[in-house]
This record gives C-alpha cells, sequence and structure tokens, in this order.
C-alpha cells in the first residue's frame, strides 16, 4: 500500500515536470489557451471585489447616517390620510422617541428680479431637524420653533441659488419669490451635509422652509412622511413596536395604513440587492470561464493528435492508460490553474484601480480568489477529462505506427 | 540446456478489414530458451510485425497459447499487459523513438518513470546503461545532437535500463548504414555473450545472419530455417 502511494508520487512529481516542460516547449500556444480562463477570471474576481467594495462602502455611509432613526409612511385610510399637529406631539412624546422631523416637500418656481428657476425641490424641515443637524447651516440662523408655529415666510438656501438668483449680492436679509410668495432668506444651506437617505437618492432640496409654510403651501393640513429620531439607549425594534402601537391606535387599527422602516431594514433590501446583482453578473463572466474551458479542451486534443506516437512509445514502455490519463490531466489542469492565477492577480490590479477610480474602499477579497481559483481547477480537470481519457485509450501498436 | 520460457503453440491471428477477414498469423509455434539470440526473417507483409506486437505483449493473439517467463498471455487488460511489459520486454524500435524534448538521459530513465522507481536510482541505472552502450560521453545531448548511430544505443540503452527479460529488437538497423547497423549489431552481439535474451524482426538476411538462430516466416507461417547459412 505504501509502496503504491510513495510509486504514485513519483509518477505525479514526473508527470508535472513533464507538463510544465511541454506547456513550456509551446510556449504562444499555451498563451493564447489559457487567456479564456484569464480573461473569465479577471471579470470574476474584478467584478465581485467591486461590488463587495461598493455595498461596504454604501453600508458605512448607511451606518453613519441612519443610526438611531426610523422612518415612518402613511398611507392613511378613508377616515384619516394622515397624521395632524396633534398626533406628531403625541409619538413626539413617547419614551422611545426624542423628536421627530416631518417630512413635507413641494416642487416650485423661485424667482428674483427678472431672474427664475423652475422646478426647484422645496422641503419643509422643523426646528428639531436642525437641532439633530447643526452642520445644516452655513451662515445665517437655522429655522426656530416661532418660524415653524406662525408659518413665517422665511427660507434657507443653498448655494446653486445663491449663484443662480444673487450674483454679488448678500443673500441672507433678501428676499426671493416661492410660487409668487416673498420668503426672507435667514440663512444659508452647507453643501456637504448629506443628511438623509432620501437626500442621497434623490437629491438635497435646494431651499428648506418651515414644514407648516409647506404644508399650508401644499394645501394640506397633515403629514404623510416623518423621520423618528430615538431615544438614547433605545433599539429600533422596541421604538418601531411601540410607534406601531400608538400609530395603529390613531388610525383606529385598520390595517395597512401605515409603514414603519427601520434603517437596517433598508441596509438589509439594499445588500441583498447588490448581491443579487454581483451573482448575475459573475454568472455572466463565468460564461468566458466555460468558452477558455472549451478552449483548453481544444488545445489538449490536438496535443493529442499531436503527441499520438509520443503516447505510443510510453505505452510500449509500460506505462499503463491511468498513467497516460493523469498526464495529460495534470497538463490541462496547471494549464487552466496558470490561466486562473494570472487571472486573479489582473481582476485584484483591476479592481484596485476601479475601487480608487470610484473612491471606494478595496479590500483583497479571499473568497473571490478561492472560488476563481477553484473555477479553473475545475474547468481544467473537467475539460481535461475527454482529451485524456482519448489518450489512454490509444492503441499502441496504431499510435507507434503514426510516426 | 537453458530453462525454455517463451513458448508459443498454435498462435493465430486475425484482422477484419472491411468484409474480409485476413489471416495474418497461422499456427505459429515458436519456443525460446533464456540466453538465445534469434532473428525472425520475413519480407514486408508476412505477419512479422504482427508476430513481434503479440511477442511484446503490444497485442495479443485470436488463439493459440503463449507463455512468457511464466505468464499466461491471454486477454489481460491494457494495464496488466502494460505492467508485464514494463518488467520483461525492452523494444527497440526501426527509426529509435526517442523523445526529442528529453536528453539522452532522460530518454533513458523514461521506462524506470513507470515502473515507479526513485528519481536518483533511475538516474544512477541510466547513466550506467548509457556508459555500457559507449555514450558517456553524450549523455546531456537532445537526440537531434546525435547520430543515427548513437540514436540507437540510446534506445539499446532504454530498452535494456528496466533490466527485461528479453530484448525485442524490430529491424534496428534499418535506419542506418551499413557501418553503423554493423556496430548495432556488434552491441547486439556482446549482450548476447552477456547472456541476455534477444529476439529480432528484420527482412534483411545479413542482418539476421548475426543471430544465432533463425526462424523464416512467409504468408504467416513460421518455419525453423536452422543455419543461417541456410537462409
Amino acid at each position: 500500500m505504501l509502496k503504491r502511494m510513495r510509486k504514485g508520487l513519483v509518477m505525479l512529481k514526473e508527470c508535472i515536470a513533464m507538463s510544465l516542460d511541454n506547456i513550456r516547449g509551446n510556449k504562444v500556444r499555451s498563451f493564447l489557451t489559457i487567456l479564456g480562463i484569464m480573461i473569465g477570471v479577471t471579470a470574476v474576481i474584478a467584478l465581485i471585489t467591486t461590488v463587495s467594495g461598493f455595498s461596504g462602502t454604501l453600508t458605512d455611509s448607511f451606518s453613519g447616517m441612519g443610526a438611531g432613526t426610523l422612518s415612518v409612511n402613511i398611507t392613511g385610510s378613508d377616515l384619516k390620510d394622515g397624521l395632524n399637529s396633534d398626533d406628531l406631539k403625541k409619538l413626539a412624546e413617547l419614551d422611545e422617541v426624542e423628536g421627530i422631523t416631518p417630512s413635507v416637500s413641494l416642487k416650485a418656481r423661485v424667482s428674483r428680479g427678472g431672474k427664475y428657476e423652475k422646478n426647484i425641490s422645496v422641503s419643509g424641515k422643523n426646528a428639531y431637524y436642525f437641532r439633530k443637524n447643526p452642520d445644516t447651516v452655513k451662515r445665517g440662523r437655522s429655522l426656530t420653533v416661532a418660524d415653524e408655529d406662525n408659518r413665517c415666510f422665511v427660507c434657507l438656501i443653498n448655494n446653486d441659488m445663491v449663484e443662480s438668483l444673487f450674483y454679488g449680492v448678500n443673500p441672507v436679509g433678501e428676499n426671493i419669490y416661492i410660487e409668487g410668495i416673498p420668503f426672507l432668506v435667514v440663512g444659508l444651506l452647507n453643501e456637504d451635509a448629506s443628511t438623509s437617505v432620501v437626500d442621497m437618492i434623490s437629491g438635497s432640496p435646494a431651499i428648506l422652509i418651515p414644514y407648516t409654510t409647506c404644508m399650508k403651501m401644499n394645501n394640506v393640513s397633515v403629514v404623510t412622511g416623518m423621520t423618528v429620531y430615538l431615544a438614547d439607549g433605545t433599539d429600533s425594534e422596541t421604538a418601531s413596536a411601540a410607534l406601531e402601537e400608538t400609530l395603529d391606535a390613531m388610525f383606529s387599527f385598520e390595517e395597512d395604513t401605515f409603514t414603519v422602516t427601520t434603517m437596517s431594514s433598508i441596509e438589509e433590501t439594499m445588500n441583498t440587492m447588490l448581491g443579487m446583482v454581483s451573482t448575475l453578473l459573475a454568472g455572466i463572466a463565468s460564461i468566458a470561464l466555460v468558452v477558455g474551458g472549451i478552449g483548453i479542451m481544444n488545445m489538449m486534443l490536438t496535443t493529442v493528435t499531436e503527441r499520438t506516437a509520443e503516447i505510443g512509445l510510453k505505452k510500449a514502455l509500460g506505462a499503463i492508460p491511468w498513467q497516460i490519463q493523469i498526464q495529460f490531466l495534470i497538463e490541462s489542469f496547471l494549464l487552466s490553474m496558470i490561466g486562473g492565477i494570472i487571472g486573479v492577480l489582473l481582476g485584484e490590479m483591476l479592481s484596485m484601480i476601479l475601487c480608487q477610480i470610484m473612491g471606494m474602499s478595496f479590500t483583497v477579497n479571499s473568497g473571490a480568489i478561492l472560488l476563481g481559483v477553484c473555477f479553473s481547477a475545475a474547468v481544467g480537470i473537467l475539460f481535461g477529462w475527454a482529451p485524456a481519457r482519448k489518450a489512454s485509450k490509444l492503441n499502441p501498436i496504431d499510435a507507434l505506427r503514426a510516426n | 540446456m537453458s530453462e525454455l520460457f517463451l513458448e508459443m503453440t498454435n498462435i493465430n491471428k486475425f484482422y477484419t478489414m472491411g468484409e474480409e477477414q485476413a489471416h495474418i498469423l497461422k499456427n505459429v509455434c515458436l519456443k525460446v530458451r533464456e540466453g538465445e539470440y534469434l532473428s525472425i526473417l520475413g519480407p514486408s507483409g508476412s505477419g512479422k510485425s504482427t508476430l513481434m506486437n503479440i511477442i511484446g505483449c503490444l497485442d495479443t493473439a485470436t488463439n493459440g497459447s503463449y507463455l512468457l517467463h511464466g505468464h499466461e498471455i491471454e486477454d489481460q487488460s491494457e494495464a496488466e499487459l502494460a505492467r508485464i511489459r514494463s518488467k520483461e520486454i525492452g523494444f527497440v524500435f526501426q527509426n529509435s523513438q526517442l523523445l526529442p524534448r528529453l536528453t539522452a538521459l532522460k530518454n533513458v530513465e523514461l521506462p524506470l518513470i513507470y515502473a515507479g522507481i526513485r528519481p536518483k536510482e533511475r538516474r544512477e541505472r541510466a547513466r550506467e546503461m548509457l556508459v555500457r552502450v559507449g555514450l558517456e560521453d553524450r549523455m546531456e545531448h537532445r537526440p537531434n545532437q546525435l547520430s543515427g548511430g548513437q540514436q540507437q544505443r540510446v534506445a539499446v540503452a532504454r530498452a535494456l535500463v528496466g533490466n527485461p527479460s528479453i530484448l525485442l529488437a524490430d529491424e534496428p538497423t534499418g535506419a542506418l548504414d551499413q557501418k553503423t547497423g554493423h556496430q548495432i549489431m556488434e552491441l547486439f552481439q556482446e549482450l548476447s555473450d552477456e547472456g541476455k535474451t534477444i529476439i529480432m524482426i528484420t527482412h534483411d538476411m545479413h542482418i539476421a545472419a548475426f543471430a544465432k538462430r533463425i526462424v523464416h516466416i512467409i504468408d504467416g507461417v513460421l518455419t525453423e530455417g536452422g543455419a543461417a547459412a541456410d537462409a
């Protein structure tokens, strides 16, 4: 038993040496053959690494923004189509809740003097929002409770608005017209302070006004969306349960009147989607691997035909069919592995460059490397099998006569 | 008298070619003793190559019995035949059949690789064999750097390195000029003197005459030829 194993090992070593020799003997052809595998593995690795880098970046920004908040959306019932200010107050007084910022918005025509801009996104905020996000204001003041209660016509505007409406004038203290109504500019918005997931997806609003004023302009008396800030030490599960209980009571326990979404559930959905996309892309890329495998099979079949005489000779010298088969199998395995390893290196390099360009953090994805290596090994064995079998089945007499 | 170690009794070989059945070997009987130097002489198409393939266990007879060094050669699997070849037979072919990418030394090592011999022992034995055939200064040369005669010497070394019980040569001088051919024959003579069993297949009676015993094969029928002079 031990002796057979040792013999097998000696054979294996010799087969590897002979295979490498053959690969080296046909450099150009070998290179062209492994090109397919190389490209396939490069594509798979680059895709997986880049997508996972992207999702990592996304997760980071999510957890930065969404920590300690919930978002509530109201679809409403026939009797009650949203939350009024009493309801909001009630929600804000829950033990689990620190505060609430309602989400109200509109698209408006904004003008000053002879200049105007159409379709500008205006968002209604409350004073609490500015307390939670002090970075929002670059210059001037924020919106106050007094603005909110009195539905004041005051606003904060972003840099784009300043540039298009106020050339060379200090905007703070000036008036602008939103849908023809004069608003006093009390402050300027900080561009960099991206504050919510919604803003990140739909673009930051250009103008902030008190939410009460915004509701009046929209001609509505109820709020249908809000962000809820959780009290310190409250986890989102408990808070969302408490909110749901209160909201259920407000909507007389009718079904499908509201949804409470935690940031982690948004994150989960995002990650699932990204995962699906990356699986799909990797699937498409692995077609290249199959094509590469066919290339290897083609080369191995050619090699077997070319080396018919050599195979016959080796058989005459006492090589058993298994030894011939293993030698060709090792050759295709090595070819494929060389392609795979080069592919892994190229793929990592490519994704490093891609991550750099897209400003994402690059991490070596060991799972992707393992996948690439295993896949190319499998391709080598799978597509090398038939040619190796063909070689081992050659009749030594016919094979010798081929010379 | 030395031991009888190869015995063929009523060997027949048929090949089916399309609709026709060709009777290549007809009731061939052959006995070879250990240490004999035998040549099988016959024109092309006489069935001598088929006979060599059967003696060399590359092929099996359609019927009849063949006993080689205690092995009953019948319908063994290809792997078993390969093991018998590896142990018992050393082949020398007409055009030496060396692998062009390997050095002389590596070519000689080849049969030992398949026998599973360790690299160090392999190299030693291959070196010894090359010295034996007079190529001690050509070990690292590739076949294309060797003359035809030298190539055939490498082939002889390769045939002998596994220490087979029989040296089986198919037209060993066929690709060589007369002078080099005779040198190879001298080598065979020496090997025979050392006690090696040699079977040589040829169509050239001058070459056949180097052997101590000649059998003729014509149209698949084997006849004992007696002394070389009778041929």
